[in-house]
């Protein structure tokens, strides 16, 4: 084998659903520079898409990306990246999910699957070590996910094959479809399930009976041995694996960082909090945990509904997001309806977040007489009512009703009706937002300058929520105020690293949770440095990993200079975020002042190496990035752009 | 279980580091094991959360390579069954599906006893 063939799986596969076309690649090709995960995934998209291809073409390109270290035994290495065009914003699409589909597609032999076209009919691609078909999946057109993962592991005759699919939600092309591994994990955020929709591709289902080799095997399991002991140990692990992600809401909380009733405040009141706290979902409704694969921390909890209306309810995953939408946004305090509407959401393949900004826009509009119960079809749209809200996550799915204009996101909605309404529409580049933001600054810039389209993925910090002493953001960031919430100074700089530590835990496939994106004390990217070395034998330092991760970072900016040209005017927050403050909670009062986010802006442009003005990458970064396919792209991007701006 | 007020990394790095609660009964000196003198037990399939890390530890020990087809442990964990863990199995003979069970013959320690997160296995010593 070649450098990087160790660790690696060997293997992109590509399919045309349009020709039936099958064919290879080695990783090695596109490995040296950008990992794996998400880093090949959207240097695929950014070399081969046209930026005229719009998402739900055939010619667009979806990426399956199983991380780099993924199928091995570093802590937490499980993860499965997407990446395609954007639903919403139509610049980046990318999510990502654990689970057990990442480890089993390395066995089976390939690192990504690349899939292009559309089929004629429904089918679902079945993979099988060196045997790959694309398959009717007529029978499963309409199902929810239970029922696909059921009849592909039926029709197989595999119960151990592991699946990716979409639910109807996918099908009908709705823009908050997302895509479900495993069953529960969901790959959220940017329309990905309905881009698999509209290619007519129902799931992906695979079982591997390769292997994957190291170089230095021994020295490669010593140290998984020795971090997995570490993280163990750990406070955030021990919390995770009694409350899941639920444990960090109380945190947010404390800072007037979580969103009620579509932002009239960011602060959950406490007869509301108190009823969808961590410890209610923990005492009153689980049944037992469940871990992804080589995960010390088992965050998956699997909670049945244990009284009420939804009684007997299974919910297999809900993260902490489910307290701060359903809880938060839509205002319900309910326990148990929460736990319906997330798995009612599971099994029909829609993204939470962007499920309930839609229909927390529809609840404000209502409330300000902008839409009427005859507009609703005959529904109150009430705060709270969790029954409005069940039903109209299956109209939004079935794009029934006012479902229908829901399913397109708050902003498109609002651009329907109009009648004043987009004011209550709070998005970030078009996409859904569901981040409260006017306390913590540094997670605000990170949300906000998301390429994805906002979300708390990409460079937003947990920092501020967790109160990080000053001995640790110095020692982890360099500057002492990464754990103070309403400072601005010092947080350009938090979240510059903060983007490179989640470039590289999404290509080498290892979970925010078992990193240092959400424990201090997490796997370091020192140890995914060691870990690499010793996995392909390619001599990798702490720094140069965390360059190809800002070179990844780049090249994700660069998909969207080229297709979807946002500038400096999109990294912005919402207007009314810059005028009206916080009215209660600890940070009340807060907001985001204009003249300090364009001191961050321009700090953190800066830092990145980009030009002030459009907020683009700039010759000198990508040459030093070693990217010079992007320079050219970038002289016609910046062209197109004089040309928009000439009177 | 609340990381509220957690000091600051020095300290927590010498709490880790120091917490020999880790290893209970992971650092028992079972150099160069055979199947004669003991067998590995399913204690407590219960808690099982299905990492798979046993699977995967056991399969590095049979071929130094990562992979589940190569394993002696098969877990079964279902979503349709919460709160009851996983199906495990170890092959314990030459004619079943997979590698043979064999302690973790060479190794310092039983690797899926040394990976599981959740103390599922336990060894069970026989009296030469």
């Amino acid at each position: 084998m070649t450098d990087f063939g160790y660790g690696y799986a060997g293997k992109i596969l590509r399919v045309d659903l349009s020709t039936g076309k099958i064919s290879t690649q080695p990783t090695e090709d596109l490995a040296p520079r950008f990992l794996g995960g998400r880093g090949i995934n959207q240097w695929i998209l950014l070399q081969e898409l046209a930026p005229w291809v719009t998402p739900f073409e055939p010619a667009n390109i979806v990426c399956y990306g199983a991380g780099a270290l993924a199928g091995t035994l570093v802590p937490g290495a499980c993860r499965i990246n997407v990446d395609s065009k954007n639903a919403f914003t139509g610049g980046i699409g990318s999510g990502s999910a654990g689970g057990w589909f990442a480890s089993e597609l390395k066995f089976a032999g390939y690192d990504h699957v690349v899939v292009r076209g559309k089929a004629r009919e429904p089918v679902y691609l079945w993979i099988e070590d060196d045997r790959v078909a694309i398959k009717p999946a007529n029978s499963l057109w309409g199902k929810t996910v239970r029922e696909t993962e059921k009849g592909i592991r039926d029709e197989a005759g595999h119960g151990d094959a592991q699946v990716l699919c979409i639910g109807p939600a996918g099908e009908n092309l709705v823009r908050s479809a997302c895509i479900i591994v495993s069953g529960c994990r969901a790959v959220g955020r940017c329309g990905l399930g309905a881009v698999m929709g509209s290619k007519n591709l129902k799931a992906i289902a695979v079982r591997g009976t390769g292997r994957i080799a190291m170089t230095k095997p021994d020295q490669f399991l010593s140290l998984a041995r020795k971090t997995a002991r570490r993280l163990r140990g750990l406070h955030e692990h021990q919390a995770r694996k009694e409350f899941g992600s639920f444990f960090v809401s109380p945190k947010w909380n404390d800072i007037s960082s979580l969103p009620y009733k579509n932002y009239h405040d960011d602060f959950i009141p406490d007869e509301v909090f108190s009823r969808v706290s961590h410890e209610v979902f923990h005492r009153a409704h689980e049944l037992g945990p469940h871990a992804c694969t080589a995960c010390p921390t088992h965050c998956g909890h699997t909670y049945q509904v244990a009284e009420g209306p939804y009684a007997g309810t299974l919910c297999h995953k809900a993260e902490a997001n489910a307290v701060w939408n359903f809880g938060g946004r839509l205002a319900m305090a309910d326990a148990g309806a929460v736990l319906k509407a997330q798995e009612d959401c599971c099994q029909l393949g829609l993204d939470i977040d962007n499920t309930t900004g839609s229909i927390a826009w529809a609840m404000d509009c209502f409330e300000q007489g902008i839409l009427s119960e005859e507009d609703a079809g005959g529904l109150r749209l009430a705060w709270g009512d969790h029954r409005v809200v069940i039903d109209l996550i299956r109209q939004i799915a079935n794009r029934e009703g006012l479902g229908n204009l829901l399913a397109e996101g708050s902003l498109r909605a609002s651009q329907v009706v109009g009648k004043g309404s987009e004011r209550y529409a709070f998005h970030m580049k078009g996409q859904d937002l569901i981040e409260a933001i006017r306390a913590a600054k540094g997670w605000a810039l990170g949300v906000v300058v998301s390429a994805r389209g906002g979300a708390h993925t990409r460079g937003a910090a947990v920092t501020e929520a967790r109160k990080y002493s000053e001995e640790d953001s110095q020692r982890l960031f360099g500057v002492t105020t990464a754990g103070k919430a309403s400072v601005y100074e010092g947080k350009p700089l938090v979240v510059a690293r903060v983007e490179s530590i989640c470039a590289l835990l999404d290509s080498v496939g290892v979970c925010f949770f078992t990193g240092t994106w959400g424990a201090p004390l997490g796997v370091s990217p020192e140890e995914l440095a060691k870990f690499c070395s010793l996995a392909t034998g390619v001599e990798l330092t702490e720094e140069t990993l965390m360059k190809t991760a800002e070179r990844i970072h780049n090249v994700e900016k660069m998909f969207n200079v080229v297709h979807a040209r946002f500038t400096r005017e999109d990294d912005y927050p919402p207007a009314r975020f810059m005028v009206e403050p916080i009215q209660s909670g600890s940070l009340k009062g807060e907001y985001l002042q204009k003249e300090a986010w364009d001191g961050m802006l321009d700090a953190y442009y800066a830092l990145h190496g980009w030009d002030r003005e459009t907020g683009w990458p700039t010759r000198e970064k990508l040459e030093e990035l070693d990217l010079p396919e992007c320079v050219g792209k970038l002289g016609q991007a910046e062209e197109a752009l004089r040309s928009r701006k000439r009177p | 279980m609340d990381p509220e007020g957690a000091p600051p990394i020095e300290k927590r790095l010498k709490e880790t580091s120091d917490n020999q609660s880790l290893d209970e009964g992971r650092n028992e000196p079972m150099v160069k094991h055979s199947r004669q003198r003991g067998i590995i037990t399913v204690r407590h399939p219960e808690l099982c959360t299905g990492c798979l890390s046993c699977m995967l530890a056991c399969s590095f020990h049979h071929c130094r390579m990562f992979s589940r087809s190569q394993s002696s442990i098969r877990i079964g964990k279902s979503l349709s069954e919460p709160g009851k863990g996983s199906r495990i199995v170890i092959s314990l003979e030459h004619d079943q599906w997979a590698p043979v069970c064999d302690l973790c013959a060479n190794e310092d320690h039983p690797l899926c006893i040394g990976f599981c997160p959740q103390n599922v296995f336990g060894l069970e010593r026989r009296s030469s």
